[in-house]
């Protein structure tokens, strides 16, 4: 049994096809990370998953239960978290919690038990009686998981839920779900952070709106044959259309401070001639070496080559 | 659980919810209770037909005993208040051009003798017309005064030549109703209508956009949570709301602007809860096809408007051309107008305003039916 099963799903609107055939499946316990360029279609992927759309086309199972036709059924077993999670910004974080657990039927005692298990656990505990737009963005987001978990879900489905959050929120937002992954719960998230999708069990790449690639991490990585360049310089912009034009290194990605090129193997003899054609322009290397690919770098050439 | 209990804890939620945001919400709080009182009061004040110290301006070339006694009635009508004496015509136009007068009357030299003489003797009145409808009553509360003196002197003249004064024909008028023909009597029960209309379309096309707006609206949908039951809960507030609104609105008229109210009170509450379907509905149909809180406030706006425009309140139906006559049959507004003026005015009990009562409810049930399946396509 899987804790997501989708075959052939299709979604479209007016002209443009957001999900165009997706097969998933997600094994209990996963932790699965969809990651993508913007409009790929991650979001209205998550959205059938979790029942907020209904599919042109396909089927969508959760926990071996027909989501299209048991839609409240499917409902009670997964707690849903969007990119834009708000909360009710006039209600206090008890009055919130109260709000989604009476929406979902939760009974009193299990109700109660479960708020003072999550408030304890998102350290929100002394804020319980404070409005929740009083909150830092972090607290919020915090909040908002408390919110989907309130009903006790096996099956947790985050949308990009660190984007906008200060890197110590999201510390300790990742501590959270480590604890729950721990307890057995599934979760599927998307996130534009290579670092978060590296700590997923599961990848699934997703580009105009199908997954072409889902794998490990570990295993995503060997995906490209050979190595990479590193070249660390002020100028990774003009260098990368410098280099673009030679036939040798047409693979360049740029990462901040730096660029990478993919070429065969670690020969010592790419860093002279680079360097060569990066001095006759005038640009200033500061550092080279080999390293091995990153996520984004095969996330990089997947999207280049089916451009191509 | 059974259905029917999850279905009214839900409606209990979410209506919970929606008192807890309003009663934080100050903005929405002083919209829901105070908007009402303050429209209503202001526009009782400002919606008055009444003619009342019109400014007059003078120029009396005369100067006698008999331009002074035509003068004192104007002035004694209590209508009209003598702003200016100008001694010359082009004075008292320029008066009026600079709106320091709106009526401007000239008595030439010459009146008393004419008078006096047996002769027909003449004043000229000058009207600001750029107010019709005002113009209008000001021009007849200037002849009924004129005419007036002018039989006085003709009975004078008939007695002081031995003849017995007689009036050949009168009328014996009848003001049923509203006996001293005050405007406020009769607008503002119709302002009662608007203000209910206004208040409670507003509320609950803000309430349910507000959702959207936030992204709040997504999370309801993941819950398991029914369209029918999100729109009891979101409407079940504004409905308590608006009878309260109902209730103040109905003190301010009686107890403040002493309108008499001489029908019952529980069958206009009854009726306006009844028209309350309609405004909710219409609300909740606003709400559906609005994507922000701004989007929601100017199609309100802009329905609202000719809505008041063609419901009979300012102007009466049977003066607008037929064919719009036949379009204000679509205006709900228009029969609570009348189930209003006629509980406030005339007492009116069902058995007279059962018509509307009927149009009303008709309105109400298809206008609530076709907001809720609107409701049910945007959620699903």
């Amino acid at each position: 049994m899987f804790a997501v099963e989708t075959s052939g799903l299709k979604k479209s609107f007016d002209k443009t096809e957001a999900v165009r055939g997706v097969d998933l499946r997600i094994n209990k316990g996963d932790l699965f990370g969809l990651i993508g360029p913007d409009g790929a279609g991650k979001t209205t992927l998550m959205r059938l998953i979790t029942g907020v759309m209904t599919p042109d086309s396909g089927s969508i199972r959760i926990f071996d239960t027909d989501a299209l036709r048991h839609k409240a059924e499917a409902g009670m077993m997964l707690g849903y978290m969007p990119q834009r999670f708000s909360l009710y910004e006039e209600l206090t974080v008890e009055e919130n919690l109260e709000f989604f657990a009476s929406l979902r039927s939760v009974e009193k005692d299990s109700f109660n038990r479960q708020k003072n298990y999550l408030l304890k656990f998102t350290n929100l505990e002394p804020f319980t009686k404070r409005l929740a737009g009083k909150l830092s963005g972090g607290m919020k987001q915090k909040l908002g998981l408390a919110c989907t978990l309130i009903h006790q879900p096996q099956l947790l489905i985050l949308d990009e839920p660190t984007t906008g959050v200060d890197p110590v929120s999201r510390r300790e937002f990742w501590q959270i779900l480590d604890s729950f992954l721990h307890q057995g719960m599934t979760i599927l998230l998307s996130t534009p952070y290579m670092d978060e999708a590296d700590r997923c069990t599961t990848i699934a790449f997703m580009n105009n709106g199908v997954l072409p690639v889902v794998d490990t991490p570990q295993h995503m990585k060997t995906l490209i044959q050979g190595t990479m360049l590193e070249v660390v310089l002020k100028e990774p912009l003009r260098a990368k259309q410098v280099l673009s034009r030679s036939d040798i290194y047409r693979h360049v990605h740029i990462l901040g401070d730096r660029i990478h090129i993919y070429v065969d193997k670690p020969d010592s003899g790419y860093i002279a001639d680079i360097k060569q054609i990066l001095n006759n322009e005038a640009i200033a290397v500061d550092q080279t070496g080999f390293t091995a690919p990153m996520l984004e770098d095969v996330f990089v050439s997947i999207i280049e080559k089916e451009r191509a | 659980m059974n259905k029917r209990k999850i279905f009214l804890l839900r409606v209990k939620a979410i209506a919970r919810k929606e008192f807890i945001q309003l009663r934080r919400d100050r903005r929405m709080l002083f919209i829901a209770f105070m908007a009402p009182i303050i429209q209503l009061t202001l526009f009782g004040y400002a919606a008055t037909l009444d003619v009342k110290s019109v400014p007059v301006v003078v120029c009396d070339m005369d100067q006698s005993m008999q331009s002074r006694a035509i003068l004192n009635d104007l002035t004694a009508s209590g209508y009209f208040v003598i702003q200016e004496r100008e001694p010359s015509i082009r004075d008292v136009r320029k008066s009026i051009d600079e709106n320091r007068a709106m009526v401007g009357i000239v008595i030439p030299e010459g009146l008393e003798r004419d008078i006096n003489g047996g002769r027909k003797a003449h004043i000229q009145t000058i009207i600001d017309g750029s107010n019709a409808i005002y113009a209008t009553m000001v021009r007849s509360y200037l002849e009924r005064i004129v005419t007036n003196r002018a039989l006085e002197l003709s009975a004078d003249e008939m007695s002081k030549n031995g003849i017995k004064p007689f009036t050949p024909l009168d009328i014996q008028q009848r003001v049923w109703y509203n006996p001293t023909l005050k405007s406020r009597d009769f607008m503002v029960p119709g302002v009662f209508a608007l203000v209910l209309m206004i208040i409670s379309t507003v509320l609950t096309s803000m309430a349910i956009v507000k959702e959207k707006e936030r992204g709040t609206i997504e999370q309801l949908i993941v819950t398991p949570i029914k369209p029918i039951e999100l729109i009891a809960g979101k409407l079940l507030p504004f409905a308590i709301i608006s009878l309260i609104d109902i209730t103040l609105v109905t003190m301010v008229a009686v107890f403040w602007f002493q309108i008499p109210l001489h029908g019952s009170f529980i069958l206009l509450f009854l009726l306006s809860a009844l028209f309350m379907l309609t405004t909710l509905g219409l609300g909740l149909l606003i709400s559906t096809v609005s994507k922000t809180q701004q989007q929601a406030m100017l199609i309100s706006m802009l329905l609202i408007m000719p809505i008041i425009l063609l419901s009979g309140v300012m102007s009466p139906i049977d003066n607008m051309p037929v064919a719009v006559q036949y379009f204000t049959l679509l205006i709900p507004l228009r029969y609570f107008i009348v189930i209003v003026r006629y509980i406030f005015m005339k007492g009116s009990g069902m058995s007279i305003l059962w018509p509307d009562t009927l149009a009303l409810a008709v309105f109400g049930v298809v206008l609530f039916l076709l907001s809720v399946s609107r409701f049910n396509k945007r959620i699903g």
